[in-house]
């Protein structure tokens, strides 16, 4: 079997050898056990569920809560030529949609959203289709614990159960050991085999530099650019920062093609960017998480980070992006005073207080006494309620889960005051919880231990031995770095004549007329 | 390019229609009174090219103007001063303000760039033996047209490249230097990624919507040459088949027409759609303005259209009011705008280039 597995790989995929992880996962996934995989990002997690999808009889579904990179890897399949893949998300047409329904069978790797699960029309669908794997990704997602948690995630045994229990693939790049428990718990299998692979990356070594404000952050990365002039991701918080940071810089450092990317960009421009960096035609990209998901950029050799991300989750991902090539690489994270007033603002953000949550709740009780029971379209409950989707989404998941609502339908008339505590109770907690989280990772900053231990110690056991340097509390310094470089090159002179000819492919054409 | 054409803009509106009205036809509001301002006042070819602008920054661009003593601000309209109206006519851009065509182009302009990136991008990669690539549009509409089109070609692609080569070089060889090197700096081809919109906007050293507008300039310009000039343009009048579309009408006109069509009035129309008669004579207006073959006389006797016509054309003036009482109060508001629209309007204009 082994051999066959190596052949497949190849024969699909084209790649020589397994990454780690990826040979032992698919071996018991193709055994029909159910598995849970923690790999590290970067390390070719899609794979463990796209080979099986092409070995095994019938359909692997795989459950997404990123939309993006759902279209990432469907996008990716097919320039691929794997026409037999398709999302089901919210962008999804309504005519494409119905045309995929009635064609379902013909796919062999359907990606959907947990939202659309919700739909029994859906699921319905799915049952009469033989269903040969099932998988979570992002599986931290079904946390409470974990840095993302979704609501929705929390019904996904529901669909196993109607399934009739396919073999089921659980995987996330960043669990504690807490949070793999849970996932197991959550979906109602106890007996999964664990994978857990370290995710610490031996040839990225890491810095943290202590700053009097944001201009002289700016200082910073254009002195380290000029002296390392390497592939590089600047991540920020905001988006008017990218753009900013990309002017100055590009300012400063004449010889590199600079340029921003986020979320507010108009879609030919982000895809132009997002490629133009893959294909080694800019250096450096002043980004926000957006950007990022689904990218798999060899050569970077240097993430800095401008702000930190609100998780030590999402920052140890981040990170990941640099050196995929196993080269000397380097997380260098930019530290001043006040940086963690804006994940705070984030979070209060994210979550309701008492006051909106007191307000919804009012709306609610008002609609009750007017013996209405069915609430209105989303964007018009949004609209008279003054709050946004995502403080929604969460009152009415605790709505539902204490048995009031159903999908927009008020069941329950009574009962409604208790409910304002017990909410109240929760979201403060999340926001409790999710500042510490804020909180970890500027402690991390701070240590003066190892940063490699640091770092990882809270989700696994040993930590890898560094191949170049480890980090600036033990043995690296940039002075001494000395990467593997590349520059773009830029154009001395541009002749949209000689470049128009170029694109269009007509330099044969010029030759052909002279020598004939 | 944005100052000519607010400038130009304003000029035209000769101060009966506050600046305001100028950000929503730049903006492309699909209202009845944006449309019947483009019409009435020439200004069907700024119609939407700058799609997407936030209202702050075009009150910004208007007090930009109004520092440089181009404007003059009078409440919520602006006029335009001798020393606006003289940098208009010395502008070097003014003479290429006359190819806008927004009104007709509208969408079609972006869906058919995106059609012909895409399409050179899939065949000089495919010619190149590059079968991964990530395509520059992720349009499903235009993926699903390049779908088609690449079944037809797919073994000759070579082909309608050197004939695309062909058409396109004689037009970018009419554009000033700067916007022939912009529109090539945007295209992707063989493992290149072309610059975005932002990157060449940095490089010009524009405003995001100083370039934008010249950008759809550019676009426009090869929708021009595509489709009105003399020039055979085979393949690429291909990218453009059913792109354009030949009678703008906002939905709820659309739907008054259809009814029209089936031979309902007025009165009918209103007990219909539960419209109120100003709404559904609004509708009336929009298309006559859109439409060359609209049935005046069924709403005003050819006497009455000649007397009309006389008193606009002596008043100079398009206010409604005016010309009204010019004429005594004998004919009807309704009856003096279907004759502005159909005599004044710009609808052959927006065809001639």
């Amino acid at each position: 079997m082994t051999d066959n597995l190596k052949s497949a790989l190849e024969n699909y995929f084209g790649h020589q050898t397994f990454r780690e992880g990826q040979r032992e996962i698919i071996e018991d996934v193709l055994l029909g056990k159910d598995v849970l995989g923690i790999l590290p990002t970067g390390s070719g997690k899609s794979v463990c569920y796209q080979l099986p999808a092409r070995m095994m009889p019938g359909a692997v579904l795989v459950i997404s809560p990123l939309i993006s990179l759902m279209m990432d890897q469907e996008k990716q399949l097919a320039a691929a030529g794997y026409k037999d893949v398709i999302a089901f998300n919210s962008f999804l047409s309504l005519q494409k949609k119905q045309k995929a329904y009635q064609n379902l069978s013909a796919y062999k790797l359907i990606y959907a959203s947990p939202e659309m699960l919700q739909k029994k029309g859906f699921v319905k669908k799915l049952c009469e289709l033989n269903i040969s794997l099932f998988v979570v990704d992002e599986a931290h997602c079904i946390s409470q614990w974990g840095h993302e948690f979704r609501p929705d995630y929390l019904k996904l045994h529901q669909t196993i159960e109607a399934l009739k229990h396919p073999p089921v693939l659980a995987l996330s790049a960043t669990a504690t050991p807490e949070v793999q428990k849970d996932i197991s718990f959550q979906l109602r299998k106890p007996a999964m085999v664990r994978h857990v692979y370290p995710m610490d990356r031996e040839n990225i070594a890491f810095q943290v530099d202590k700053l009097e404000d944001p201009s002289e952050k700016m200082k910073r990365i254009s002195s380290v650019l000029k002296a390392h002039p390497v592939p590089t991701m600047v991540y920020f918080s905001s988006r008017n920062w990218t753009e900013k940071a990309a002017a100055e810089l590009s300012a400063a450092l004449p010889n590199m093609n600079i340029a921003f990317y986020h979320g507010g960009m108009e879609q030919s421009d982000r895809i132009l960017i997002q490629q133009q960096f893959m294909n080694d035609q800019l250096d450096v990209i002043c980004c926000t998480s957006a950007f990022g998901m689904g990218i798999n950029k060899q050569n970077i050799r240097l993430v800095i980070h401008f702000h930190l991300p609100p998780q030590v989750e999402s920052f140890i991902q981040e990170v990941g992006r640099a050196g995929r090539d196993g080269l000397s690489s380097i997380s260098l994270v930019l530290l001043s005073p006040n940086d963690d007033l804006l994940p705070r603002k984030l979070i209060q953000s994210e979550l309701p207080d008492s006051k909106e949550i007191h307000r919804v709740i009012h709306y609610i009780k008002s609609k009750i006494q007017q013996g209405v029971y069915h609430l209105p379209e989303l964007d018009i409950l949004l609209e008279s309620l003054q709050i946004s989707e995502t403080k929604w989404r969460f009152m009415r998941y605790h709505f539902e889960y204490h048995g009031m609502m159903d999908n927009n339908q008020i069941v329950s008339s009574l009962e409604w005051e208790n409910i304002e505590k017990k909410i109240s109770r929760v979201a403060a907690r999340r926001t409790r919880y999710k500042l510490s989280k804020v909180n970890e990772l500027l402690w991390w900053a701070e240590q003066s231990e190892c940063r490699r231990k640091a770092l990882f110690a809270p989700f696994q056991d040993t930590i890898k031995q560094p191949t170049y340097r480890c980090c600036d509390k033990c043995d690296f310094k940039f002075s001494e770095w000395s990467p593997v470089t590349k520059v773009t090159s830029q154009l001395e002179s541009f002749n949209w004549k000689q470049a128009f000819k170029q694109i269009m492919l007509q330099g044969d054409r010029d030759e052909k007329i002279k020598s004939g | 390019m944005l100052t000519e054409i607010i400038l130009d803009s304003l000029k035209k509106l000769k101060q009966e229609r506050t600046s305001a009205a100028v950000y929503h036809l730049l903006v492309g509001k699909r209202s009845s009174q944006t449309l019947q301002d483009a019409h009435l006042y020439h200004l069907t070819g700024y119609f939407g090219i700058a799609k997407g602008m936030e209202k702050q920054v075009f009150d910004k661009e208007i007090e930009k103007l109004v520092s440089k003593g181009f404007l003059l601000q009078i409440g919520d309209k602006a006029v335009v001063t001798q020393k606006g109206m003289d940098f208009l006519k010395d502008s070097e851009s003014k003479k290429l303000l006359q190819h806008y065509n927004g009104l007709v182009y509208d969408r079609a302009s972006d869906l058919f760039y995106e059609r012909l990136s895409l399409f050179i991008q899939t065949a000089a990669n495919i010619e190149r033996g590059n079968h991964r690539f990530i395509p520059v549009s992720d349009n499903q509409e235009v993926l699903r047209w390049m779908k088609n089109y690449y079944a037809v070609y797919r073994r000759r692609l070579q082909e309608p490249l050197d004939q695309l080569y062909d058409e396109m070089l004689v037009f970018l060889n009419r554009l000033p230097e700067q916007h022939a090197e912009i529109f090539v700096k945007r295209l992707s081809g063989y493992s290149h990624f072309g610059m975005s919109k932002v990157q060449l906007a940095a490089l010009y050293d524009l405003d995001k919507y100083d370039f934008l507008v010249l950008y759809q300039l550019i676009l426009h310009r090869l929708l021009n040459y595509v489709i009105y000039d003399s020039t055979p343009t085979p393949t690429l009048s291909f990218f453009a088949r059913g792109l354009v579309k030949e009678v703008f009408l906002t939905d709820s006109a659309r739907k008054t027409n259809d009814l029209l069509k089936q031979g309902r009035n007025v009165e009918e129309i209103c007990r219909i759609r539960k419209l109120k008669e100003s709404t559904v004579h609004d509708h009336l207006i929009e298309i006559a303005y859109a439409n060359p073959r609209f049935p005046l006389s069924d709403y005003v006797s050819s006497e009455a259209v000649s007397e009309i016509g006389k008193q606009i054309e002596r008043l100079e003036s398009r206010k409604l009011k005016d010309i009204k009482q010019a004429l005594d109060d004998r004919y009807s508001y309704l009856q003096i705008r279907l004759v502005m629209a159909v005599y004044r309007a710009g609808w052959q204009k927006g065809v001639e280039q």
